[in-house]
């Protein structure tokens, strides 16, 4: 792997931003991988599409934005109607099956509609788990991070008394995709 | 485990800040650059530094250069429509040299424009803001790693030059979470002449060419400084004599230190058939640009300045004697291009890959603009 | 030599003051109510901005800074942040310290960072040639309202004290030991405070107004003026052209800005750890 794009959709609040954010924090500081992350941001983040684009890659990364995006997990239609752009033509994408419905051209994509919403309230508990649910799915369907460096990671970040939450939550995403 | 982390552009600029000595920081809130003052403000009281938010970007640089008259060593952060107010007090801090550190995150203008998307607009506007004819320092890093060190650079000169240094940054730069091995404390220089005991009035004396030594408030003897033409005691004066030498003192300490002040990379330019002048976040468009030519078989280079005022004149005239295509990136309606245009001889040619809509480059889009120019 | 002198630079005399200008009072007195505290030349610095005005820190022989238009309370925040221990004096003219420096007055008052500040109320932009200001009573003509000012002016008493300014004074150049009572006392203030001056500017407001002499320019700051428990027998029709005088505020229960961010916001920052500290 020489360089992976990774782009999350979603609107303000479902976490996605913490996403990226964990995933480029396991690339680079337990697998040494250069990486580079932008999210949206200000009024954006308050309920309207948000995205985040990060990118992974085994050498220095000079231009910091993607520009060629290998897998794009979306959770709701808005974004995934404005963020689809980009996308390379054997784009890995992942919807919600009951907030993206309308997918429109797919190209030669792999598309996996998988109720990550729905599964993340009802499995881990809380919809703000969102985040570690799209790590876990990121994870399983790239191999873009290890698991175990995931699994660590998530063990350290856990704020105090919520790490079999999150733990559950990796749980839940691993078995999204089947 | 990795030395690097993943740190947002703007707080590896409020790290550096820190690391190279800041102790106080004045400012007001404005996207894209608000994460500074938030970092400082987190961090400046646990060192017993200083963070103040102020009622607006003049009064923010007022007190910068205030505390930097106490002896303190200042930053502000801000972005086009803060750095357009506070153009008033850099000309004070010219005037009457006193050394302060500004950050500018460029974003899309004029006036409001676009807040939360990039440009590279304010490269004049760093150079020529501020009323009067003045020296200035200006420096744009590009890369995370750069961004710690041209930020530690510039409070050196500030320091050694005593004059206002900008630090140029851009929304994309600022906002985006890259990651970056910050250096241990002693890997760098840091820059700090102790205030000298004054022992008379005479604190702007010196001779031309010569780094000013800091003066500061509160060191033995009462001084004053002015924002008024003055004499070397600082006092007002407006005798044409006097004037003239003092504006050679401010202009000359810088002009004659260029090789101290001019920092810039080149890549690939040693047989190089296009120079593509790039910097800040274009320089980060370019450089895969550049690359991918090459693979192309193109000879194509990169001069990226670091420091973007004084402009990095000689340099570039000296890769002019062999290399007769100039390509200026920039994220603008067309700025430096005319640097580069007055200082490159007839007979180069020169485009420019221009845009101020808010995106930035893409790699494809420069490597384009290269082919153009070889075709 | 008297004691004062030593606060005054005679080495950058002469002043740009017309004959006659209260300016030289309010020099005076600062310079004495330095004298009577003793202080070291050294620890003091004076700030101003533009105008007649921004001239004066130039005569003091302390630290003095002669800043930009209405910004001195900025640079002098800076300072005083920076030196909490050091006496930051900002000398500001009506012109300077309520239009254009009218939101730094504002917001130095609300924070109580402890700047002691000497307002000079003459009414007029003296050094620029005589332009109304906001202080400038209404009806009077002036360069810019050749047919009378229609705007009221600011009463920097209630301005002040809306701003929650914790030291609030009025004195005239009229009465030099009280102004210089008022300022020692300013000085011995923990937080903000503001000694509005009542002073003349015969040459440019007087002349244009029927009073183009300092003397009866001075009479006339003695017609206006009077004590608080006089102002307040006054109707409030006949109170808008009057001003009462003394200290109106002084608040000694505030905390001082630089005593709360180094004595309290420093404790808790260091107590608090490096959490979230990526």
């Amino acid at each position: 792997m020489k360089k992976f794009e990774i782009r999350y959709g979603a609107v303000g609040g479902q976490g996605i931003i913490t996403a990226g954010a964990l995933l480029v924090d396991i690339a680079v500081e337990l697998e040494n991988k250069f990486a580079s992350e932008s999210p949206t941001y200000t009024a954006a983040v308050r309920g309207g599409p948000t995205k985040v684009d990060a990118i992974i890659s085994d050498e220095p990364i000079e231009f910091p934005h993607a520009t060629a995006i290998d897998f794009f997990l979306c959770t709701d239609q808005r974004p995934y109607d404005i963020y689809k752009e980009r996308l390379k033509d054997n784009a890995i994408v992942v919807v919600d099956s009951h907030l993206v419905r309308e997918l429109g051209d797919t190209r030669n994509w792999t598309v996996y509609p998988v109720p990550i919403i729905n599964e993340t309230k009802v499995g881990a508990g809380n919809v703000v788990l969102t985040s570690v649910v799209s790590l876990a799915v990121t994870q399983k369907l790239t191999q873009v991070i290890s698991y175990d460096h995931m699994v660590e990671h998530i063990r350290h970040w856990a704020p105090k008394g919520t790490v079999e939450m999150n733990l559950k939550a990796i749980e839940v995403g691993m078995n999204l995709i089947k | 485990m990795s030395a690097r982390k993943v740190l947002q552009g703007n707080v590896i600029i409020a790290k550096a800040a820190l690391a190279a000595g800041c102790d106080f920081f004045a400012g007001y809130p404005i996207t894209p650059s608000s994460e500074i003052a938030q970092y400082m403000s987190k961090e400046m009281p646990k060192l017993e530094r200083t963070f103040i938010q102020m009622e607006d970007e003049i009064a923010s640089l007022g007190a910068c250069i205030g505390a930097s008259l106490a002896g303190r060593k200042t930053m502000t952060a801000t972005s086009g429509p803060g750095f357009s107010l506070m153009q008033e007090h850099i000309g004070m801090a010219v005037m009457a040299e006193v050394p302060v550190v500004i950050v500018n995150v460029m974003r899309g203008g004029p006036s409001t424009g676009m807040p939360t998307k990039p440009a590279q607009a304010d490269m004049m506007q760093a150079r020529w803001g501020t009323h009067g004819d003045h020296p200035i320092i200006a420096l744009y890093p590009a890369f995370a790693e750069e961004m710690f060190s041209e930020t530690v650079r510039a409070f050196n000169l500030a320091e050694k030059y005593w004059n206002p240094v900008i630090l140029l940054s851009d929304e994309v730069l600022g906002k985006a979470h890259m990651d970056v091995e910050i250096p241990e404390p002693g890997s760098y220089e840091v820059f700090w002449e102790k205030p000298r005991q004054i022992i008379d009035l005479n604190i702007y004396d010196r001779n031309i060419g010569e780094n000013p030594p800091r003066v500061d408030f509160f060191h033995g003897y009462p001084i004053h400084i002015d924002g008024l033409e003055h004499d070397a005691h600082g006092w007002p004066s407006f005798d044409a004599k006097t004037v003239d030498k003092m504006q050679k003192l401010r202009m000359e300490k810088i002009y004659q230190h260029l090789d101290d002040i001019i920092r810039y990379k080149e890549y690939f330019l040693d047989d190089a058939e296009v120079l593509v002048f790039s910097f800040g976040i274009s320089a980060r468009s370019a450089l895969p640009a550049v690359k991918a030519a090459r693979e192309q078989g193109i000879k194509a280079g990169l001069f990226q300045a670091l420091t973007v005022w004084p402009f990095p004149r000689a340099a570039l005239q000296e890769r002019f004697k062999k290399t007769k295509k100039v390509l200026t990136v920039e994220m603008n309606m067309g700025q430096m291009k005319y640097e580069v245009e007055r200082i490159a001889p007839p007979g180069v040619e020169k485009q420019t890959l221009l845009r101020a809509n808010g995106m930035s480059f893409s790699p494809d889009e420069v490597l384009n603009a290269i082919k153009e120019m070889v075709r | 030599m008297r004691d004062y002198e030593k606060y005054i630079r005679y080495r950058t005399f002469p002043t740009p003051w017309c004959p006659g200008c209260g300016d030289g009072v309010i020099l005076k007195s600062i310079a004495m109510a330095f004298a009577e505290l003793n202080l070291d030349p050294d620890d003091i610095v004076v700030v101003a901005g533009i105008g007649c005005s921004g001239r004066m820190p130039t005569y003091f022989n302390t630290n003095t800074l002669h800043t930009t238009h209405g910004r001195a309370l900025t640079f002098a925040t800076g300072i005083k942040l920076a030196k909490p221990e050091k006496l930051v004096v900002v000398i500001s003219g009506d012109g300077d310290a309520t239009a254009i420096g009218g939101n730094h007055l504002i917001h130095a008052a609300r924070r109580n960072i402890g700047i002691k500040m000497i307002l000079i109320n003459n009414g007029i932009y003296g050094m620029t040639g005589g332009q109304v200001s906001p202080l400038t009573p209404p009806t009077f003509f002036t360069e810019t309202t050749p047919y009378g000012n229609i705007e009221p002016h600011f009463r920097i008493r209630l301005l002040l004290t809306a701003a929650e300014a914790s030291f609030v004074a009025r004195e005239t150049v009229n009465r030099l030991t009280q102004l210089k009572q008022v300022i020692k006392k300013s000085f011995q203030h923990k937080g903000f405070s503001v000694v509005e001056v009542m002073s003349n500017c015969h040459v440019n407001l007087g002349r244009r107004n029927k009073m183009k002499s300092p003397l009866v320019m001075t009479e006339y700051i003695k017609d206006i003026t009077m004590s608080m428990a006089d102002f307040e027998k006054l109707t409030p029709e006949e109170q808008e052209s009057k001003y009462p005088l003394g200290i109106f505020v002084e608040n000694t229960n505030r905390l001082e800005y630089t005593d709360l961010y180094y004595n309290h916001i420093v404790p808790v920052a260091q107590g608090s750890g490096a959490r979230g500290d990526k």
